[in-house]
């Protein structure tokens, strides 16, 4: 794995021989810096919904999507998952052990102490007062009173927990790397792992029942579920053999509708539960983008979010990309009127 | 009048130099021959080099540190399509056929040329088997295929559209750095004049901006100019007939400008200073102002061989009056030219040493050269007064005579004009003459204060008009592309590898991103961090969420290390030094102006102070932006300080050699309003006062001193004759003296309004602008001086201007 990893370094070594300012397409036509860079994205119905991201973003629709406001949570670090159980009550992770917690919908966001600093990746609120959180180093973080003490849940190995997935408040699984997912039947109290057959890091995993489940991760692996993940069997993705297989980043599944994206654009769904998968084409536009953020909105909406923000609907098998979301890409402009200098205020 | 004239030192100097024909000509055929051959070295030329504040703490940092992280003067190329978009084999393949042309160019830095076709260009992706990297076009395509992959790894890349290719598909960059002192700029117009012409089609068309190209267009102008030059020459020859209808009267003045012009140029030659095509309107002026010393001895040598009708006589009282005038004029010319050395920036302080040398050698071509020659040529046709023909005239009828039997064709017009400019002076409009200069002084002095903006707009936009094709590429690299200048920030480590640290990574990666928030400006930022991300992210299996700086001080090392190790010698050092003690933060800019560099500076200056490191100090501002804010700092305290020496110098030499305060007053006002009024009108015209037209702003307010001592001088000798009848003396002052002060005006605003064809926009700017500060002077002269003459009571002034 050592060596894999190596070589793995070396090659990507080669690729930053140039590197240059980021950029994106704005709405009104003009190219600024920087993306949107969304980590994850969280709806409480089919219409009220927040986004989480880099240099702090924390950002709230009440519209499906269609609008967007900033919400203000205090740091330029970079916040990679957020998750509401209420209307009302809600956490946002991300880097360096940072944990944010709301109970009035975001307008305002406290933080809570990590019991260690490790980046926190993934996190899931199950209910006002029940929360779970996982990242680096194995860090698993569970709270019980709603965020006032955090117990330390931490794997003994040094393993990379990328995302969680629930079913009510007891049972739920921990995808991250090196095939790893983790299951609990106690709420998060204590955990399990199972058997993947695959050293392959995972990184999105998503449950329509107790029983059928999807986990997603590097080089376009998929692995499905139909009993809680007793067992669980690789899917064979048709890719284009002229490219190196994509890595999928994250996955939702609801009833037999399910959609994964990832790297350079890649969105896949399925409409039988996860057995099966097909590649949507997308346009040049969105080959630009890594996609990491998703939410189904219904049976037949979602919106995709990453390093570029698009809404999709699907006719039976069909998809269609509906819109870009240019609003969303304003937070940048948002962020000027006041984030950084409270940062500078509190540093 | 006739009476003989105090034997005065000015008298005895011009006796002297009349009385030794050979030996001054020899002296000054010496001299003119050691400077003319030295003119034949004299290079036109501009060198960026003299352009930068050496001692500017911005261009110290760029002169350190260019070699570290390239040089600020970089030429963008766009290749733009008129129908589809840039993915054709036609299109690749020119971007690719220029990309290598660019490498063949005199002085290049060929670390520093980026196209899409370069294989500096990389593609990478993560995958099972690692990462990949690809060349964006790895050779040239023959198929659609082809086109499609090339296509799909631009839009794969974050880095390259928007970047090297438009959002829109239809237009690709490509960049070229070239070190200052390597470059030849006639080669460089002449090479991408024919890249131009070998890629533009139908269907292509290429746009070519950047400093590099912006000089060597000037450079391509400078023939030109010599062109202008000529058409000077001949219209003030014409001029110059048409006012003294002799060939004396043609061949002296201009005689005299070429002696100064080669003793001044050959000066320049002989210190090694190359003359900026940009100022070459100065060197006319120079010229113009010994033309104008010229016309004022001839005119006064045709007014005294009128009176006395005898050669010799009449040269030693005609320059025994007008030595000291001249002489004063020229020492406040010289000053004047001289204290635009306060600022140091080479191209303004060589101008200021050649340019007060040649104002000295005005004293040898004019007032030492001038009556010798006279005298050695036939004395004026003119007409003379007979022996005793004053005899018992009272001394107004003895004047009127006189100006009568001096009286050529050509003075009617002129006479006409300087009659207008009396009448303005006299009775109760003096009094609404003087209201008019003190509102103007007042209301515009603090107008032109809070408004008039020093530095460049854009230096395109400055030098060449809206629709020449370099502001049009320009406008098409802003639009386009994220923007083509550089702005440079070191954070310079206080300890070997101080960039290790993740304290200061970190400040570095927010100032990037804090830059491109609060800065409008700021198209992207680039610091290592970026690369260390992007390398921390790989280690991470690609996923974007570890796009995170690490926290260790060991990570950060064992990743610089390997991207030294992975990258050829130098290629990382724009971003960080081999020992990682020094790094950078660069800023893309766009639609820039002195206000958004001064506004960017500062915002960064604050979030410096607001954000102390303890492991690096943060030192601004390289690229090509920071020079341009040296310059543009350098020439804003320079012009105030400028501004205040010459008036200064003026009010003082004015005081010390008429000994009375009064008289300097008078002089000074005039001056200070025509300043204002070309404050003004550069305020109106929205010219910038930069590093060009301040040296020409400085050397025309040096003319107004000329016309006023002229005039000053003139008024008390008459107020002498009038027996202290001040209107008579102002009459006859205006009509003799004032008359040949409207013709050498009218006659210098000529030599400079042929530059108002020029192609550049800087030079037609400054012709208009120095025509006007001519008229402005003239009637200031004229009028106004007058006005405050009678104003203040001529008996405080004159007669101590006559002792």
């Amino acid at each position: 794995m050592k060596t894999k990893r190596t070589t793995l370094i070396i090659l990507a070594l080669l690729s930053v021989l140039f590197i240059f300012p980021r950029v994106s397409a704005f709405a009104d036509g003009k190219i600024r810096a920087l993306g949107d860079h969304i980590y994850s994205i969280c709806f409480i119905d089919n219409k009220e919904g927040w986004a989480a991201g880099a240099r702090g973003s924390v950002l709230h629709t009440l519209d499906g999507g269609v609008n967007w406001e900033r919400q203000d949570v205090r740091t330029i670090m970079s916040l990679f998952s957020i998750s509401f159980c209420n209307p009302q009550v809600g956490w946002v992770v991300g880097q360096s052990g940072l944990i944010f917690h709301t109970t009035d919908g975001g307008k305002t966001w406290t933080e809570q102490p990590a019991p260690q600093s490790k980046n926190l990746f993934a996190v899931k609120a199950i209910s006002p007062d029940k929360c779970l959180a996982a990242g680096d180093w194995g860090a698993v973080f569970y709270t019980g009173d709603g965020g006032k003490n955090w117990d330390d849940k931490t794997f003994p190995d040094d393993v990379i927990m990328y995302s969680i997935a629930f079913q009510g408040e007891e049972e739920g699984w921990i995808a991250g790397e090196f095939g790893t997912i983790l299951h609990t039947k106690d709420g998060g109290k204590s955990w399990t792992k199972q058997n993947t057959g695959t050293e392959t890091t995972l990184f999105g995993i998503s449950f329509s029942s107790k029983k059928q489940g999807v986990a997603v991760g590097l080089s376009s692996i998929i692995l499905h579920t139909e009993d809680g993940g007793l067992t669980w069997q690789p899917i064979v993705l048709a890719v284009n053999k002229k490219e190196e297989p994509r890595a999928l980043y994250a996955v939702s599944l609801q009833g037999d509708f399910g959609i994964a994206v990832g790297d350079r654009g890649t969105i896949i769904t399925s409409v039988d539960g996860g057995k099966t998968w097909m590649h949507v084409k997308v346009s040049l536009d969105i080959k630009l983008a890594w996609l990491s953020g998703l939410a189904l909105l219904g049976e037949n909406k979602a919106i995709i979010l990453g390093m570029r923000s698009i809404e999709i609907e699907t006719e039976g098998d069909q998809i269609k990309i509906v819109k870009f979301l240019p609003n969303v890409q304003k937070w940048d402009t948002i962020r000027k009127e006041g984030l950084l200098q409270k940062e500078d205020d509190r540093s | 009048m006739t009476s003989e004239p105090k034997k005065t030192i000015w008298l005895k100097l011009v006796e002297y130099h009349v009385g030794h024909p050979v030996l001054m000509l020899t002296l000054i055929i010496l001299g003119t021959m050691f400077f003319g051959y030295k003119c034949f070295s004299l290079k036109i030329h501009t060198d960026f080099f003299d352009l930068y504040p050496p001692k500017h703490e911005y261009i110290e940092l760029y002169k350190q540190y260019r070699k570290m992280f390239g040089t600020a003067n970089v030429m963008t190329m766009v290749l733009e399509v008129k129908n589809g978009d840039i993915y054709n084999v036609e299109t690749i393949k020119k971007i690719d056929r220029i990309t290598r042309e660019i490498m063949t160019v005199k002085g290049v830095d060929n670390m520093q040329i980026t196209s899409l076709t370069h294989p500096r260009l990389k593609n990478y992706g993560v995958g099972s088997s690692g990462i990949k990297t690809t060349p964006i076009v790895q050779g040239m395509p023959k198929t659609q295929d082809d086109l499609n992959i090339i296509q799909e790894r631009v839009y794969s890349n974050e880095g390259v559209r928007g970047v090297y290719v438009s959002l829109d598909d239809k237009a690709a960059l490509i960049s070229a750095g070239f070190w200052e002192e390597g470059l030849d700029l006639n080669n460089l117009f002449g090479v991408m004049q024919k890249i131009k012409s070998e890629t533009d089609n139908a269907n292509h068309t290429l746009y070519i901006t950047g400093y590099p190209m912006l000089y060597s267009w000037i450079a391509h102008y400078v023939p030109q100019l010599y062109n202008v030059f000529i058409v000077t020459a001949v219209v003030m020859l014409i001029m110059l007939w048409w006012y003294f209808r002799s060939f004396m009267g043609i061949f002296i003045p201009l005689i005299s400008a070429a002696v100064s012009a080669i003793w001044g140029l050959g000066f320049a030659a002989t210190l090694g200073i190359n003359v900026d095509p940009l100022v070459l309107v100065i060197p006319l002026l120079l010229s113009a102002r010994a033309l104008s010393h010229s016309v004022q001895s001839m005119e006064r040598y045709h007014e005294e061989y009128a009176v006395v009708g005898e050669q010799k006589q009449a040269i030693i009282r005609a320059y025994g009056y007008l030595y000291k005038p001249g002489i004063l004029g020229l020492i406040t010319d010289g000053l004047g030219v001289l204290t635009i050395a306060v600022a140091s920036i080479p191209l303004m302080r060589n101008l200021a040493i050649y340019g007060s040398f040649w104002i000295i050698s005005i004293y040898v071509s004019s007032i030492v050269m001038h009556p010798v020659l006279v005298s050695l040529l036939p004395p004026p046709r003119a007409k003379h007064l007979k022996k005793n023909e004053l005899a018992g005239l009272d001394k107004e009828t003895e004047r009127e005579k006189l100006r009568e039997i001096t009286a050529r064709p050509g003075d009617k017009m002129y006479i006409k004009m300087g009659e207008f400019l009396i009448s303005l002076s006299q009775g109760f409009r003096k009094w609404i003459i003087l209201s008019i200069v003190i509102l103007i002084i007042i209301g515009g002095g603090y107008i032109t204060q809070k408004y008039l903006r020093v530095g460049d707009t854009s230096a395109g936009k400055a030098i060449l008009y809206p629709d020449h094709p370099y502001n049009i590429a320009s406008d098409k690299v802003n639009e386009d592309f994220i923007g083509s200048s550089q702005l440079v920030i070191v954070a310079e480590g206080k300890e070997q590898e101080a960039i290790v640290d993740p304290a200061t990574v970190r400040i570095i990666d927010e100032m990037g991103i804090y830059a491109s928030n609060h800065i409008p400006a700021v198209g992207g930022a680039v610091t290592i961090s970026d690369m260390i991300k992007s390398v921390f992210r790989t280690f991470h299996d690609g996923n974007p969420k570890w796009s995170i700086l690490p926290k260790r001080p060991e990570d950060i090392g064992q990743m610089l290390t390997l991207i030294g190790g992975a990258t050829s010698g130098g290629e990382m050092d724009r971003y960080i030094s081999f020992d990682y003690t020094n790094a950078t933060v660069t800023l893309y800019i766009r639609e820039y102006n002195n206000e958004v560099i001064k506004d960017a500076i500062a915002t960064l200056k604050q979030y410096i102070n607001d954000n102390p490191v303890k492991k690096v100090s943060f030192r601004l501002a390289g690229g090509i932006l920071g020079i341009l804010a040296a310059v543009n700092e350098e020439v804003e305290w320079s012009y105030w300080v400028n501004m205040a020496l010459i008036f200064g110098f003026t009010f003082l030499f004015c005081t010390i050699a008429y000994r009375t305060l009064w008289g300097a007053l008078v002089l000074f006002i005039p001056l200070l309003l025509s300043q204002v009024l070309s404050d003004l009108l550069m305020l109106t015209l929205g010219i910038d006062m930069n590093i060009n037209s301040l040296p020409i702003a400085s050397v025309g307010v040096g003319i107004g001193v000329d016309y006023g001592i002229y005039i000053l001088s003139r008024l008390s000798e008459e107020y002498q004759f009038s027996n202290g009848d001040y209107k008579k003396a102002r009459y006859m002052a205006i009509t003799t003296t004032g008359k040949a002060i409207i013709f050498t005006a009218s006659t210098l605003v000529v030599s400079v309004i042929f530059f108002a064809f020029a192609s550049f926009k800087f030079q037609a700017e400054m012709a208009i602008l120095l025509a006007f500060l001519l008229v402005a002077n003239m009637v200031g002269a004229l009028t106004v001086l007058p006005a405050l003459v009678s104003i203040v009571g001529p008996e405080k002034i004159l007669p101590k201007y006559r002792s």
